[in-house]
């Protein structure tokens, strides 16, 4: 393979960049009809006959932050952060009860710097969306803490949920959206509701 | 507890400091430059997003009239430095105290974002200010107003930055939010903070500076030639000539390093001469790769001339000796008409896109054997003439 890439740099590696550099690009390919729709002109109209060859558009960003810069578990959830806050708003706001609620975010994520980009990012998403949303936080009791954080996250979640609206901490028609990673080694973020006392977990 | 915490610290952070390998230590010199060389181009874009969320509350205010406002906080993309956060709150503070068309006016607030502690019979809240309204109350701050949250990341190619304005009353509710991006293919804008306009304008006019220029232009030029003193005393030198030269100049590209211009003349002072000329002239940029829109450049040019002069003061022109009595008789009739061909080479100072001012000097092969004409250079060719110009370009 490394034989190839030597021989045909331009087959295999066709920005023909070095290393580093390629892993700074976000490159995406796109089609001819996207192409057209999205960058006008860069690509030569497609013959009504049709063409010998499939012309495709290889689309590069340079990424901002360089991949030696951010944990990588950071780097991939903040990757997306806004279309998985547009994905994690859509199906709360579906799964919640109906009825006018007052929204609530917390994140739990292992980085602290990251938690809040989690529930400011998910706080605008649920704004888009129309609902009411408000900044107050939810607390638990120095021996709430010292029980919950000794349970098993699948039940630390919905015990925690139960304690909330026990303590007055989350009022009557408050909705909770708690965000977080199960196991530090994962990338993906996990949500679950929390109403009334009751818990949901959306995934 | 506190001092005891603070006593360990300044104990394991020196051993800290003496246990990293030297390894370790050029990871985080190597760390530290990246993040430097990241924070340096992404402050542009990050202001850009704060140019545009004021551009859009001066067009369509939030508040009805000017509200007091704290900022409450500002996050930059993980893994950059607080300098980046002092660079974003201060220019946001700036755009926002240029533009009062917004309504947002900035106050101090030490309560809000401290970090209070509450005991009361429910027990003890440990919090920041802005998320315990009822705590700042009673710390004498006013109740009602209204935080900004500031959040700005790196999400792969794009710049992202929300907002989010909350009022500080015991429900804290979100009164608005916004979400704004930019991506790493389009330029930062730099727009003037005291004249904020849309990113659209902003980006026409960024294309204005660049391509109104055009690869064509107009100068109208006022030169003056002087000719050397002729080795016989007894002759008589040719006059500094006056010309007013027009024509075009071309630019082989937009960064303007390579142009070429034709340029057409005329000289008259009663009397004394009239003439036209014509001239050609091919010019390199030497004080960088492309034309500064806000430094002065310097060209060194190449041209040819042909000039075509006649009254009673061109006759120093002739092979002949003329003296002062020849002129004298001349100058009662049309005089002797002449043509010659001069080569010019000089430097040409530009400042900004209309002024410019040259000077140059001038071989004039046809009249190297005319007695009334001597040399300012000699250095290869025989420089007879110096000239001097003042350019506006149109």
């Amino acid at each position: 393979m490394m034989a190839v890439f030597a021989i045909l740099p331009f087959l295999v590696n066709p920005l023909n960049l070095p290393r580093e550099k390629q892993d700074r690009l976000e490159c995406e390919r796109l089609s001819h009809a996207e192409a057209n729709a999205r960058h006008p002109g860069v690509l030569p109209p497609e013959k009504p006959r049709g063409d010998y060859l499939d012309r495709t558009l290889l689309l590069c960003r340079e990424r901002i932050a360089p991949p030696e810069l951010r944990h990588p578990r950071d780097e991939s959830v903040l990757f997306e952060l806004g279309e998985q806050a547009s994905a994690l708003a859509e199906a709360a706001t579906s799964a919640a009860p109906d009825g006018d609620h007052v929204w609530l975010v917390e994140a739990n994520y292992p980085n602290a710097q990251v938690v809040p980009k989690l529930t400011f990012a998910t706080k605008v998403a649920l704004m888009r969306r129309g609902v009411t949303v408000s900044d107050r936080l939810v607390a638990l009791g120095a021996g709430d803490v010292d029980v919950i954080t000794r349970m098993e996250p699948m039940q630390a979640y919905p015990a925690a949920c139960h304690r909330y609206a026990e303590s007055g901490s989350l009022r009557e028609g408050d909705v909770l959206l708690t965000l977080m990673v199960l196991d530090p080694r994962e990338t993906s973020l996990h949500a679950g509701l929390c109403t009334d006392g009751r818990w949901t977990w959306l995934r | 507890m506190a001092a005891l915490m603070a006593l360990l610290l300044s104990l394991l952070l020196p051993l800290a400091a003496q246990a990293a390998t030297p390894v370790e230590q050029a990871q985080v010199r190597e760390l530290d430059r990246v993040r430097t060389e990241v924070a340096d181009e992404v402050h542009l874009y990050a202001f850009d997003l704060l140019d545009e969320m004021v551009w859009e509350w001066s067009q369509e205010p939030v508040f009805e009239s000017p509200t007091p406002v704290v900022l409450a906080g500002v996050t930059v993309p993980v893994g950059l430095g607080s300098g980046l956060q002092a660079l974003v709150e201060n220019h946001l503070s700036t755009v926002l105290a240029d533009n009062p068309a917004a309504n947002v006016q900035l106050v101090h607030c030490p309560q809000c974002t401290a970090v209070v502690v509450h005991s009361g019979p429910e027990g003890t809240v440990l919090s920041r200010g802005y998320d315990n309204p009822e705590v700042l109350e009673r710390l004498g701050a006013e109740t009602g107003r209204h935080a900004l949250f500031v959040d700005i990341e790196a999400e792969g190619a794009f710049l992202v930055l929300r907002a989010r304005l909350t009022r500080l009353t015991p429900d804290l509710p979100i009164v608005w939010s916004h979400t704004l991006s930019t991506s790493t293919s389009t330029p930062a804008l730099l727009r003037d903070s005291t004249q904020l306009t849309s990113a659209a304008d902003a980006r026409q006019e960024y294309l204005d500076a660049l391509e109104g220029r055009g690869v064509f232009s107009v100068p109208v030029r006022l030169a003056v030639r002087s000719y050397a003193q002729g080795w016989n005393m007894r002759a008589t030198p040719a006059p500094p000539f006056l010309w007013l030269q027009t024509g075009v100049e071309l630019a082989a590209t937009e960064a303007r390093t390579w142009t070429g211009g034709l340029i057409v003349g005329y000289s008259f002072v009663p009397q004394a001469y009239m003439g036209f000329m014509g001239q050609a002239r091919v010019a390199r940029l030497i004080t960088g790769q492309r034309r500064s829109l806000t430094r002065p450049d310097l060209y060194v040019f190449v041209g040819g001339s042909v000039n075509s002069v006649w009254g009673a003061a061109t006759l120093p022109f002739q092979e002949d000796l003329v003296n002062a009595d020849q002129v004298l008789a001349a100058s009662k009739r049309e005089g002797p008409r002449t043509s010659f061909g001069g080569f010019q080479v000089g430097l040409d100072g530009r400042i900004g896109r209309r002024i410019g001012v040259s000077t140059y000097l001038e071989t004039l092969p046809g009249l190297v054997y005319t007695p009334n004409m001597g040399t300012y250079v000699q250095f290869i060719f025989a420089f007879q003439s110096i000239g001097t110009e003042v350019t506006f370009w149109f």
